[in-house]
């Protein structure tokens, strides 16, 4: 069981969305990890064949994304997904079995027990329109599992869902992990941190890092301080090093940053974490775009 | 009911007449469609009955060399026969009766429930070939029946 | 009591109830649908307002040929009024994918988006000629245009309204493309009945303008059909 992304460039026009990407996944959960604009959605529609990558391949086993075995074991949750109007919970995953070619009775047993895996047994029978986001999504989680598929990509899975919604999807994800590739897109780091074997970190439409929670955060480790100052030092100190996060107390700053060495005297080390990571590599275009 | 499931009581019948053990039979009959899958893993059409008989034949054979029991074609286990009609007996009879060619023939066509052409594919006979042993196997088990069981048949 | 030998042979041999049939069965890696078992499977996802309005033509034929006397001119004109009607709804159908934003999902399933597509066309394609057909024969026969003309008469609306529909689907997103398709449904009927009063006048003309718009028409449709059949990123039109 291998998925294997070789050398993968997406331009579109003269910007470069994915810049030769080469990834090799095999069993387990893998959470990928960037700012908006970063490229996961691009990465995650040429792993689904729904875009051709400009150039370089994609394949399962040595079976290209572009074949019908391919996507006979795919199963994909975009990023925002509609729904034809007069659907049930019940019929859209029916109509979905049948595009994954999965006989009708064979349908019913599926979907059945698939509603019952993310609630919505009882709203089975109810129209799309009257759910809320998160029973939305969940019907998204669901569809993409009819297949019982080998591979399983969910672009920004938990979207909308609230925090009981994400215990259990976090559940559901880990125990199906064992024998299967996920792969799951956030832009939230709590909800990779603990379930994610590997992550995956895209800038830019490059992989900047690969490897478990510990090797990732090992590139900051011993770099995180955390310190209170007056407003003019603060001031100094913002604009030197990556500033993870910042208040006020009274009449001084808080302030937690990235630097090599300890930033002023009264600077303590602090734990790193996935958040500080991706904060001290993505803040700044978070701040651009608010 | 399901295509499948159909298709797997077809080919465990046709198991459990040949080899007369409900475990051996339905042994053979997952093994069939494991192989017949196996071989097949793309699976773009339905199944090709012919091909998944052929299968089973072949198991069936293994399974004797494996016990190295000589033909097997004895009657049904014996502690039956109180429960049994006499009309079920004397069919049993009149197919013991048939030759091997005859006998395969309406096994697969009716205990197994092939059609005309996959019974003639299996077999590896022409359609109208199969369409004449049939009927002349038909007629030979309505005779016998004819006489053992006084029926206007 | 007749003895049916076929029947006593099903009987006599009947074995024992197979004991790990469903739970094998659910395990092995299944037999996925044909293709042809697929498209049967869309038949009834198909909305239902394509078979009334199919239906509607139809009746409307038989119901003005029986019921108004002398009514070859109230046939032309409710089925003239009801084809494009027919194309819009058709290319709607056709076009829901994207209509309604499934295609990310549909696009990644074991039968593709261009497969799916087919599907529908297929479905809708027998559907429609079918209709057409009988238009044109129940024209033919009852009013004085003859079948060549009736054919051209029912075509050149259709493949005209059907062939902007899908090119405005393509283009324009969700609800809106369906209001623009109606109101080109509604210009291309509005067209025709000024060009049908025109005939009176010079009916040559008019006969060779609707087989340039039939022709022109056409080619559209086709390019359309292609488009959607063959098409992935520059389809899909997605944007990152």
């Amino acid at each position: 069981m291998e998925l294997r992304i070789d050398r993968v460039t997406k331009n579109y026009g003269s910007k470069i969305a994915c810049d030769r990407l080469s990834i090799t996944f095999g069993k387990g959960v893998y959470g990928l990890l960037g700012a908006n604009g970063a490229g996961k959605t691009t990465l995650m529609r040429m792993m689904c064949g729904i875009l051709n990558p400009t150039s370089g391949t994609i394949s399962y086993d040595g079976v290209d994304v572009s074949c019908e075995e391919y996507r006979d074991v795919l199963g994909y949750l975009p990023q925002d997904f509609g729904y034809y109007p007069e659907f049930t919970a019940q019929d859209f995953m029916m109509y979905i079995a049948a595009l994954k070619g999965i006989p009708k009775s064979k349908a019913k047993v599926k979907t059945e027990e698939l509603l019952e895996m993310v609630s919505l047994k009882n709203e089975a029978k109810k129209k799309i329109k009257t759910f809320s986001g998160g029973m939305k999504q969940r019907l998204g989680i669901a569809q993409a599992m009819l297949n019982d598929p080998k591979i399983l990509v969910l672009d920004e899975p938990t979207a909308g869902l609230d925090p009981k919604e994400r215990v259990r999807f976090r559940n559901i994800i880990s125990r199906m992990g064992a024998d299967r590739i996920i792969l799951l897109s956030t832009h939230i780091v709590s909800d990779i941190e603990h379930i994610a074997n590997t992550i995956l970190v895209m800038k830019n439409g490059q992989l900047i890092h690969e490897g478990s929670l510990e090797e990732i955060i090992a590139v900051i480790r011993g770099k995180v301080w955390e310190c209170t100052v007056p407003q003019k030092i603060s001031d100094e100190l913002t604009v030197k090093y990556p500033i993870i996060n910042t208040r006020n107390v009274g009449d001084e700053v808080f302030l937690r940053l990235v630097c090599d060495e300890k930033p002023c005297d009264d600077a303590v080390n602090a734990d790193a974490t996935l958040e500080d990571l991706y904060l001290y590599y993505f803040s700044e275009e978070e701040n651009d775009k608010s | 009911m399901e295509e499948l499931t159909k298709t797997y009581d077809k080919i465990y019948r046709y198991c459990f007449y040949k080899v007369r053990n409900s475990a051996a039979a339905e042994d053979i009959t997952q093994e069939t469609f494991l192989k017949y899958f196996a071989q097949n893993p793309k699976i773009k059409r339905g199944e090709d009955m012919a091909y998944l008989y052929t299968i089973t034949k072949n198991l069936c054979v293994d399974y004797f060399r494996k016990k190295q029991t000589e033909e097997l074609h004895e009657n049904y286990p014996a502690e039956e026969f109180s429960e049994m009609s006499d009309t079920k007996i004397a069919v049993r009879t009149a197919m013991e009766k048939l030759d091997e060619r005859h006998r395969e023939i309406i096994l697969l066509r009716y205990i197994g429930g092939l059609s005309v052409s996959e019974t003639a594919e299996t077999v590896g006979i022409s359609r109208f070939a199969e369409y004449r042993l049939e009927k002349a196997a038909l007629n030979e088990m309505k005779k016998y029946l004819e006489g053992a069981l006084w029926y206007e048949i | 009591m007749r003895f049916n030998l076929k029947k006593e042979l099903r009987e006599a041999f009947t074995p024992p109830e197979p004991n790990g049939r469903d739970g094998f069965l659910a395990a092995i890696p299944y037999p996925k649908l044909t293709y042809r078992e697929f498209v049967l499977s869309q038949i009834c996802y198909i909305r239902k307002r394509i078979w009334f309005v199919s239906l509607l033509i139809l009746l409307a034929g038989v119901g003005a040929v029986y019921i108004v006397p002398d009514s070859s001119m109230v046939l032309v004109w409710i089925i003239s009024a009801l084809i494009p009607l027919l194309a819009v709804l058709t290319a709607a159908e056709i076009s829901r994918s994207d209509i309604f934003g499934m295609f990310e999902i549909e696009a990644v399933c074991r039968f593709a988006l261009p497969q799916v597509i087919g599907a529908r066309m297929i479905i809708l394609g027998i559907c429609n000629f079918a209709v057409i057909a009988a238009a044109t024969a129940v024209l033919g026969i009852f009013s004085p245009l003859g079948i060549a003309k009736s054919a051209l008469y029912i075509l050149t609306p259709y493949v005209s309204v059907n062939g902007i529909s899908l090119a405005i689907f393509g283009r324009v997103n969700g609800q809106d493309g369906v209001y623009l398709s109606v109101a080109a449904a509604f210009a291309v009927s509005l067209a025709g009945v000024i060009l049908f009063g025109k005939e009176l006048y010079d009916e040559r003309m008019t006969n060779v303008l609707m087989m340039a718009v039939c022709v022109a028409g056409t080619v559209l449709m086709t390019v359309q059909i292609k488009k959607l059949l063959v098409g992935k990123d520059n389809y899909y039109g997605i944007k990152d």
